[in-house]
């Protein structure tokens, strides 16, 4: 009993003493303060930062924007000038002219020039890139007038061109990419030479680590943060409320709980992501509009974003292009307001009634309207699209999958109905043309949309340069695209950032997101002093 | 006589080593091609063109094309079994598709972290289940037999991912005394190898906590069943009868004839030490193999994937093989003659 107690105060006085340890003052950090500013925030792995080696991931690309720069930018306003100070075009869209700044200077103290934009075009023509290769197919040639002034000549108009070609592709230093032969594997220390506001200074794959130095002698201002880390953290909700790092992304549970802590600050933006329901086309009866249109009745989409999303989320428009993308969005289309009684009056006037009385709608030949619909493994949005056809009388199958064998069904066209979330619709409207099948690309299946007016639209808009005549076509589309309702928009996901205030401000969610349209609170424009 | 002996020692590593071969072989013809029999194309994640990518990037076909070619996917599998099996013969593991590394790079990377965390841990819930399956036994029938059966089992019915967060949450979120996250931490990646150790000494605390509780009643609950099996032996009974102190009949007698079944579970477990331990990676943002195959997994890396299978298969025949090795030593009925 009495070696029962003496252990008893010994651990006692074991966790006194630890508490006491806790409460003394952290002198690493006080000092940390008076030295360089650092800035932490969460991320995951996404690949060495080079040119070639990121992930092919939106935040991958913003690693590698750190240390690369492109002609143009965009900051909160949308598109600015970057390495080049004025840009120009001519002949309808078919010729560009950059003039380059003279300040910006490679990583190394070489000058960067015009040379070194025509090698960029030109190696990457030869080296294939899975994100920047089809946007480097509109340019025919790229040469140099000058030491600063490049002159790039297109085979046709190209409309996305200032966005996704001047403002995403990073330009290479000649002196280095010259003798890489395979890029895709070039990882030397000289890969991450670039042009950008911050130097790599460490990249440690297994724990998603990156740590970058403010590059000194950045041409377009002073940086804001001497050291910039990324890092990866089990539970970044508790590690930014003790103030283990200095911002993450969190969703929308999480923005729940920070709101309440007043050390925290959380912005909020567009995610550029939509969650759709998808028809096969092809079949019956999918290719019918009245059946897709009656669907669309039958789905309650404010409901979708409360339940499945707590409302982190706004409700999907049938003109597919979410409000959020401000210069493009179609207020005035065709809409479905959640209304079951219309969508049971359009499938009884398609012949589709329940005959048997079992709560299933039969087709005339007396087939059951029951389908599979592919969805993910997770998210409640399948089941509570389940419940909401089956209020009007069609049965739904749900088939959960994994995501690489519901992206593989999707991709070859093997479903019926299908749920599918992705993003890539900020940036230029051109993605309204991944909805028709590509002549050029082999991922086009029998279920996309065939409209004659949309797909010549579609050609029309790509070469259309004058912004004016292009909002004009790409608001025809979203008509088309309402009435025609080949998909339906459930809702476009809204995206968080959460900082500690104090350290860096001015973040902001890039208007159209970064480069070709990653939707992000991350751009480099916040840490650098614009002049 | 003796030629008999001799012979029949010949035929015994003979047919052992034809029963290593064949599991290898079929092992490596599963990992090969169990991955590419799933749906799935690991294209679409290395280039981000699959339809529910971030920005749903589509390609021309001819850089698709180019591409293809580039990482050898256009090939048919047969071809790229020739390419896997030629680069094997040479020690070169291959180069992962969408993590953009050598194969061996990657692994090398993190197999230390993950034999680290689950080594030590193992070690330490061997350690502690074993010493208190010995006691529960040796106590059979009493209160802290019964204390201990109690709370093993309470602590097996707590998922471990709840365990890890509860862990995490008091005694570094609450107490303050352990790192939130991570192996080691960004400031002492420049110090001396002393104060980096002790560094990732402190980073392993909690996860090692952690995965130790996981483990221990397993160990416990074997060493305790097979303690009382012994027990009841004859032989225990005939050294009671000659006066043997309890002492040296629980660890002189029955603990090494009741170890048997402990030391195969806690050995095929270390085996499995290289496929990583998910969850508590994910709870501490810990690096180590478990992610690593599951992101391997989710964007269809095969070349990454059929080197972490090969990896983690081989460890548990190298354990296995030295099982029967040790067998040979712990139970005389083993020996080979």
């Amino acid at each position: 009993m009495v070696k029962v107690k003496k252990i008893l105060i010994g651990l006692l006085l074991a966790f006194i003493v630890c508490l006491t340890l806790n409460n003394l003052p952290n002198l690493e950090a006080k000092q940390g303060v008076k030295q360089t500013a650092v800035l932490k925030l969460a991320g995951e792995d996404y690949g060495y930062p080079s040119p070639y080696a990121f992930y092919q991931r939106g935040p991958g690309y913003c690693r590698m924007s750190l240390l690369f720069d492109t002609l143009v930018w965009k900051d909160e306003k949308g598109l600015t000038p970057w390495l080049a100070n004025k840009y120009s075009q001519a002949n309808n869209g078919k010729q560009w002219t950059f003039q380059l700044n003279p300040q910006a200077k490679w990583h190394d103290g070489k000058a960067l020039t015009a040379q070194d934009v025509v090698f960029t075009f030109n190696y990457m023509k030869k080296h294939p890139h899975s994100w920047f290769s089809r946007e480097i197919g509109a340019v025919e040639k790229v040469e140099s007038k000058g030491k600063y002034i490049v002159v790039f000549h297109l085979k046709n108009s190209y409309a996305p061109f200032l966005n996704n070609v001047a403002a995403s592709i990073p330009i290479l230093p000649q002196h280095i990419w010259s003798k890489v032969s395979d890029p895709l594997k070039y990882t030397a220390s000289d890969s991450v030479v670039g042009s950008g506001p911050f130097k790599l200074v460490k990249y440690d794959k297994p724990s998603g680590l990156y740590i970058y130095q403010a590059n000194k002698n950045y041409f377009k201002g002073k940086v804001k943060v001497n050291k910039l880390v990324f890092l990866q953290t089990g539970q970044p909700l508790l590690a930014l409320t003790k103030g283990e790092i200095d911002g993450f992304e969190p969703n929308i549970d999480q923005v729940k709980v920070l709101e309440k802590n007043k050390k925290i600050k959380v912005i909020e933006g567009s995610g550029f992501w939509v969650y759709r329901l998808l028809f096969n086309l092809n079949e019956q009866p999918f290719n019918q509009v009245q059946f897709r249109q009656a669907v669309a009745y039958a789905l309650n989409l404010p409901d979708i974003v409360n339940r499945a999303m707590h409302g982190g989320a706004s409700p999907g428009k049938a003109g597919y292009i979410s409000p959020h993308l401000t210069g493009w969005y179609n207020p005035n289309t065709a809409s479905y307001p959640y209304n079951t009684a219309k969508a049971k009056k359009i499938l009884d006037s398609m012949g589709y009634r329940d005959t048997n009385k079992d709560g299933i709608r039969e087709k005339p030949n007396g087939q059951k309207l029951s389908f599979e619909m592919v969805a993910f493994q997770d998210g409640q949005e399948a089941e509570l699209i389940k419940g909401m056809l089956k209020k009007v009388g069609i049965e739904v199958k749900i088939k959960a999958l994994e995501k690489s064998a519901h992206d593989s069904l999707i991709a070859n066209g093997q479903y019926q109905l299908a749920i599918n979330g992705h993003g890539g619709i900020g940036g230029d409207p051109v993605f309204l043309n991944q909805l028709i099948p590509n002549a050029k690309s082999k991922n086009h299946s029998n279920d996309m949309f065939k409209d004659p007016e949309y797909m010549k639209l579609a050609e029309k808009q790509v070469k259309t340069t004058d912004y004016a005549q292009r909002k004009k076509i790409v608001h025809r589309m979203q008509i088309i695209l309402a009435k025609e309702v080949p998909t339906i928009s459930l809702y476009y996901r809204q995206t968080y950032f959460a900082y500690r205030p104090g350290k860096v401000e001015g973040w902001f969610f890039t208007p159209g997101g970064v480069g070709t349209g990653i939707p992000t609170h991350f751009n480099k424009a916040v840490f650098v002093e614009r002049k | 006589m003796k030629n008999f002996a001799r012979t029949k020692k010949k035929f015994y590593f003979m047919s052992k080593g034809l029963e290593y071969f064949f599991t290898i072989t079929i092992i490596f013809l599963l990992n090969f091609f169990l991955p590419r029999l799933m749906p799935g194309d690991p294209f679409a994640y290395l280039s981000g063109t699959s339809v529910s990518s971030d920005l749903a990037v589509t390609l021309d076909s001819k850089t698709e094309a180019l591409l293809r070619a580039y990482y050898g996917i256009d090939q048919p599998f047969w071809q790229q079994f020739w390419h896997y099996c030629q680069n094997l013969l040479q020690g070169n593991l291959g180069y992962a598709y969408y993590f953009k590394a050598p194969v061996a790079q990657l692994i090398a990377e993190r197999l230390p972290w993950s034999l680290l965390l689950i080594v030590s841990s193992i070690l330490l819930a061997s350690l502690l289940g074993i010493g208190a399956g010995v006691f529960s036994a040796w106590k059979r029938g009493t209160r802290w037999d019964k204390g201990f059966w109690a709370f093993f089992l309470s602590l097996r019915s707590v998922p471990t991912f709840f365990l890890g967060t509860l862990i995490l949450l008091f005694f570094s979120f609450q107490l303050n005394f352990f790192p939130l996250f991570g192996a080691y931490s960004v400031e002492t990646i420049a110090s001396a190898p002393w104060a980096r150790c002790q560094d990732i000494l402190w980073h392993l605390a909690l996860p090692v906590l952690t995965l130790t509780l996981a483990e221990i009643t397993g160990k416990y609950l074997l060493t305790r069943g097979a303690m009382l099996d012994t027990l009841q032996e004859d032989y225990i009974l005939f050294a009671r009868a000659r006066g043997l102190s309890e002492k040296r009949i629980m660890y002189g007698h029955a603990l090494p004839n009741a170890l048997l079944p402990v030391v195969t579970q806690i050995a095929l477990r270390l085996g499995m030490a290289a496929s990583g331990m998910i969850y508590v990676e994910t709870i501490f943002g810990y690096p180590g193999m478990g992610k690593l195959m599951q992101e391997a997994l989710a964007v269809r890396d095969f070349q990454l994937l059929q080197g972490v299978f090969l990896i983690t298969s081989m460890m548990v025949l190298l354990m296995n093989f030295f099982l029967d090795i040790f067998y040979a030593y712990l139970d005389p009925r083993v020996e080979v003659r």
